[in-house]
């Protein structure tokens, strides 16, 4: 963070922070896995970030401990490659989407299908729950979402959101808010409270959404290589992130644990890192070689996960000290 | 499994049973594709090369032939080496896998080989021990009981009784796997193979044989005990075809001329050998047909009889001196074969050829294919032919002539107004269908007058014509309708996306916000809502999703969309039956009212009426909910309209022949498209044109954009009938880019590096993995050239749009908001954010 940005945010807060932060970027490797289940498709935090789950495309899907880097459970019965999963709030569910055009949520503990959900005509590219994971949302290449209801053993699902022309590649859910993005390059926020949607049209074929953590932006990255901050209550355009290279990979962008941050993959091997307000280029971690696939910011602390071919690595602020803190948090 | 009871020793089973299924084993899951490895005898990794490339063990590293390469060999002369030369045995061809495999079982062999494969075989087994022979469990362990029982006929034909005893020591005594499952089955030796038959079936042929075997004579007394036996014989017995004789192949031994038969010493005593009637194949006839047990004494007289002897004092004559043959003795007319199983082949049996009148068609019903009846005569050959384009149906039904196609259960009853006159018709078809040759007279009602029978003839002979065979043949190429036709209108999302244009040039100039932002009013399902923990936004609205409303299934905007969302994938079903989504078009209540004021107007009327009056809209609007875009101005909506006809036009060719199967004649769409677009025309030049049309045409505004407003849901993978945005904000690399991407963003690559992980054997490992990797890229590359396909498609479109794009620039800028406004919103929010993010 520059002087500028102080003397704005000195201005800007009514009484001075005590010790003002440098915000840190996850710029240290702490340390590489290498997960063993064939290119991993995404990775994901679970809500505490005391856990991480990754989606192979040998079908399997892992669950590791953040902070030691081992495996705790592998979940096989899926038909194809593992595209997303999600965990629920309690850690008691997982939910995961496959190219087999099913979801399925399992028993996080005896890694057991509790409920294979059947229903999508294409493969299903992200899968989320809802906060208190009473439902499973699903997006798929068929171009519905589909709600499925965690708490009745209905086969079919509560509703289709049939609205999008594409693909849904991305969807997050906050609350009673849903973000979908789609390749035929819209973002749609279903508003559950209001009974609205409201459609932003971005053009390219969207990658991925986010929702910031206060809820009020949307983060959309999309194939022509540039990542956009709106406003999620007017839709105007706050932020433009560019620099990375994304044309022809589903990706995906994500915001730091605090907003401060914007943070993308890129098929260039690194990750980028913008800062929010500025847009200006804060880091390019350097992955790899290959195409940085997926990635996860820790929900709290300064921890990312990347996800690149077969391995997952873990980067942190600090190089080694933070390793003792995770299990603090 | 005999042994668990008496019902199922009756049955006969072949192989070996599966091991019983224990209920609570656990599943065991199969081996993984990657963990199916094979290793050779050193541990190290086999790789794959095909079933038919080499399988195993091709080549040297994956390559065809040596270290060096693949050199085809060259000529060497062998001249000097032609006493060694040897000759190429499979071996030579064999990998050393197979060989192995073979010279080990070739060993078993040879140990088996002792007690039954012949010298030659023998000794071919010492000389080279891998040899493919049929294995032993392939072969009869049982011996041949019918070749043992001719051979000892044989062996008593012989000069020397027993002479064919010797050979039997040296002959392998097996027989072919397919007589021991015949055997196995239930058949005997000498028995016939086929299905079993009736006894009356069988019968004739015995008498058959009577007749040409003449030198077996007939059983004397079988013929009786057959004939009380078939009394007796219970109807649902029945018995083996016909027995065949085992043909002996015996060798010949002996210098004496085919043909020759020595003293017969059975005969000697019985009589006279002389057989009449020669069997080709079986010359020991006589000799078996006594070991049969056949009557001799009938024909044979006493004495010695035979080749190779004079005239014996016994003797009346030495006709036999020489065997003589005569045609006599064979037969000369190929005869029709025996009954056999009772039914016929494709020719109809004497007994019914010559028999006439209708009792033909009963009895014959069965042996000639279903559907067909025999017609007697051409009586009706000489009617004139309605038509030429009637012919063509016709062709097929014969007119009730030579054979006729039985129509299916009267569906067509042309005088149905007069019930007696269309019982009479029935009837005459009924008749005609049996070939009666006076249906007509007789089915005609005597009691009325010559003219009107006359007439009645006429129209019959005509409707039998007319619609007969058209209802059949024709029925059979359609299917009935499952919904009139007359439903003309489908549901779309009232709600409509606006302009794409518009929202590309804001998104090219970054103004996003008002106008790339648009809102709709949304239904959430009330569980959703339930399970969200948020009220129901819409308490008491049946709704789920966007609302819906009826628009005339034939107007120009819906025609397309009214294709493309019966597309058959995965049509969802609404959780609640009450609530209906967009794709159950025809079941609802609304539709139901809809066609009924259709058909109480005249259609052609219906349909544009439809189009222009007001759509009613059922559902109610909350007017918090309305915040559609106000700022579409006209000449946007005019110039979408434009597009709109276009593309439709281009959709229309590709949809020709639906239109054409639909009963609406496909000009009222052309009119209905000519006509809005004119107006649409008119409506910029002329404005005094009726107040009225102008209603219609803003409505119409909304209307196309149900072209891609009309989510495509589940059918993503035909692409969305809108073309993609012409003005690309980063340019041509962009649009080419696309060009790949109608999915959407695939997946990247996992590359080789991914399997470094510690494995065992890293390189081979590595190995397999990189071609499992290069197994997937022709998938991708599938994938890509239908992706390609599709976009083609698109790229028309898109072509027309650029052009558009250049017509229309002046009209889009007017409609720009305010940069320094947004620039001063967009301070506003950044502002907040920062706020939050010290918060």
């Amino acid at each position: 963070m520059n002087e500028k940005e102080q003397t704005e945010k000195r201005l800007v807060m009514a009484f001075p922070e005590p010790k003002p932060q440098v915000p840190q970027l996850p710029q240290h490797l702490l340390r590489t896995i290498n997960c063993q289940q064939g290119a991993v498709r995404a990775v994901r935090f679970n809500v505490d970030g005391n856990y991480f789950l990754s989606c192979g495309s040998d079908k399997s899907l892992k669950l590791w401990s953040a902070s030691r880097g081992t495996l705790l459970k592998t979940y096989s019965g899926h038909g194809y490659e593992v595209l997303d999963a999600d965990s629920s709030f309690d850690n008691s569910l997982i939910c995961s989407c496959s190219s087999d055009k099913t979801v399925i949520l399992w028993d996080v503990a005896s890694g057991q299908v509790t409920r294979k959900l059947r229903g999508h005509a294409g493969k299903v590219n992200c899968v989320q729950f809802n906060e208190e994971a009473t439902v499973t949302l699903s997006g798929s290449i068929d171009g519905t979402v589909r709600c499925w209801d965690n708490r009745s053993r209905k086969s079919e699902p509560i509703q289709i959101l049939d609205e999008a022309r594409d693909s849904v590649s991305s969807l997050k859910v906050v609350q009673h808010e849903l973000l979908t993005g789609s390749v035929d390059g819209r973002v749609r926020r279903y508003d559950l409270r209001m009974g609205q949607l409201h459609v932003d049209f971005i053009d390219s074929p969207i990658t991925c959404v986010c929702f910031s953590q206060d809820g009020q932006c949307t983060l959309s990255s999309s194939l022509d290589s540039v990542v956009r901050l709106l406003d999620k209550s007017t839709g105007e355009m706050l932020g433009e992130y560019k620099g990375h290279k994304m044309k022809g990979y589903k990706l995906d962008c994500c915001l730091s644990s605090r907003d401060t941050h914007v943070l993308s993959c890129s098929e260039d091997g690194h990750v980028y890192c913008w800062d929010l307000v500025e847009g200006s280029l804060s880091l390019k971690l350097p992955v790899g070689k290959a195409v940085v696939q997926s990635l996860s910011f820790h929900p709290s602390q300064t921890r990312l996960l990347t996800a690149m071919e077969g391995r997952v690595q873990v980067w942190s602020a600090e190089p080694e000290e933070t390793e003792d803190d995770a299990p603090l948090s | 499994m005999a042994s668990d009871g008496g019902g199922e020793e009756d049955f006969v089973t072949y192989g070996t049973p599966l091991e019983p299924l224990e209920e609570d084993e656990p599943l065991r899951k199969p081996v993984p594709l990657h963990e199916q490895t094979v290793k050779d005898e050193k541990g190290r990794y086999q790789r794959f090369h095909g079933a038919f490339t080499g399988g195993f063990s091709a080549g040297y590293f994956n390559t065809v032939g040596s270290k060096e390469g693949w050199t085809p060999s060259t000529f060497v002369s062998s001249r000097q080496q032609k006493a060694d030369q040897h000759l190429a045995r499979p071996e030579d061809f064999m990998d050393e896998e197979v060989c192995g495999g073979l010279s080990e079982g070739g060993g078993a062999k040879a140990g088996g080989a002792a007690d039954g494969v012949s010298v030659s075989g023998l000794r071919r087994a010492r000389h080279r021990p891998p040899q493919i022979t049929t294995s032993r469990e392939f072969s009869s362990g049982r011996r041949d009981e019918a070749a043992d029982k001719a051979r000892a006929v044989g062996a008593q034909a012989a000069l020397i009784p027993g002479d064919l005893l010797l050979e039997e020591i040296i002959t392998p005594a097996r027989s072919s796997i397919g007589v021991e499952l015949l055997r196995r089955m239930g058949w005997r030796e000498g028995q016939g193979v086929g299905p079993r038959v009736k006894r009356k079936a069988r019968r004739p042929q015995t008498d058959d044989r009577a007749r040409v075997y003449g030198c077996a004579p007939p059983p004397a007394g079988s013929e009786e005990d057959e004939e009380e036996e078939e009394e007796f014989a219970p109807e649902n017995v029945t018995y083996a075809p016909k027995d065949v004789t085992p043909m002996d192949f015996t060798p010949k031994s002996g210098l004496q001329g085919l043909g020759y038969r020595g003293l017969d010493p059975g005969l000697a005593l019985q009589g006279s050998g002389a057989a009449q009637h020669i069997e080709l194949f079986d010359p020991q006839g006589g000799a078996r047909s006594r070991l049969f047990g056949d009557s001799q004494g009938r024909l044979r007289r006493g004495g010695v009889a035979g080749q190779g002897f004079g005239v014996g004092a016994l003797e009346d004559d030495d006709e036999d001196i020489y065997h003589r043959d005569s045609m006599s003795r064979y037969d000369t007319v190929l005869e029709g074969e025996e009954p056999g199983d009772g039914l016929y082949g494709w020719t109809a049996p004497q007994q019914y050829t010559n028999k006439t009148g209708r009792s033909r068609d009963a009895a014959y019903l069965g042996k000639i294919l279903e559907g067909f009846t025999l017609a007697q005569s051409p009586l009706e050959d000489k009617e004139p032919r309605p038509s030429s384009s009637d012919a063509v149906f016709h062709a097929a039904g014969g007119a009730g002539g030579l054979e006729g196609r039985r129509p299916p259960p009267q569906t067509f009853r042309p005088f149905e107004k007069t019930p007696s006159k269309q019982a009479r018709y029935d009837l005459y078809l009924g008749r005609l269908r049996q070939g009666d040759t006076d249906a007509l007279e007789q089915s005609l009602d005597p009691a009325m007058t010559e003219w009107e029978r006359s007439r009645e003839r006429d129209e019959f002979v005509r409707a039998s014509i007319l619609y007969r065979p058209a209802s059949t043949s024709l029925s059979s190429r359609f299917t009935r309708a499952e919904h009139q036709d007359d439903e003309d209108t489908v549901e779309v999302a009232r709600d409509q996306e606006g302009d794409m244009d518009d929202k590309q040039a804001a998104v090219k100039m970054k103004m996003f916000g008002k106008m790339t932002r648009e809102s709709f009013e949304w239904h959430p399902d009330k569980l959703l809502c339930k399970r969200f923990n948020v009220p129901d936004p819409y308490p008491g609205s049946g709704l789920v999703g966007l609302p819906k409303v009826k628009r005339d299934k034939f107007s120009v905007f819906n025609f397309l969309t009214v294709t493309e969302s019966r597309q058959p994938t995965a049509p969802p079903k609404p959780p609640d039956s009450g609530k209906k989504s967009r794709w159950d078009v025809s079941e609802s209540k609304e539709e139901a009212e809809k066609k009924k004021e259709d058909l109480s107007e005249p259609r052609g009327t219906a349909k544009n009426h439809a189009e222009m009056e007001p759509e009613p809209e059922p559902e109610p609007e909350p007017s918090a909910s309305e915040t559609r875009m106000e700022d579409q101005d006209g000449s946007a909506k005019g110039d979408e309209e434009e597009e709109e006809e276009e593309e439709q036009e281009e959709q229309e060719e590709e949809e020709e022949e639906e239109e054409e199967e639909e009963s609406r004649p496909p000009m009222d769409l052309f009119k209905a498209i000519f006509a809005s677009s004119s107006e649409e025309k008119s409506s910029s030049s002329e404005a005094e044109s009726n107040d009225e049309e102008e209603a219609a045409d803003q409505r119409d505004g909304e209307e196309p954009q149900n072209l891609f407003s009309i989510s495509t849901g589940a059918s993503s993978s035909a692409p969305p009938p809108a073309p993609p945005p012409a003005s690309q904000p980063s340019g041509s690399s962009q649009t080419k880019e696309e060009e790949e991407e109608v999915f959407g963003p695939k997946l990247p690559p996992p590359s080789a590096a991914v399997y470094t992980g510690g494995a065992a054997a890293p390189r081979q490992e590595d190995k397999r993995k990189r071609k499992r990797s290069k197994e997937k890229k022709p998938k991708k590359s599938k994938h890509k050239k239908e992706k390609k396909k599709k976009k083609q498609k698109k790229k028309k479109g898109k072509q027309k749009k650029s052009r558009k794009e250049s017509e229309r620039e002046s009209s889009s800028e007017d409609s720009d908001p305010d940069p320094d406004l947004s620039a001063d919103l967009l301070l506003k929010r950044l502002k907040s954010i920062r706020s939050q993010q010290n918060r």
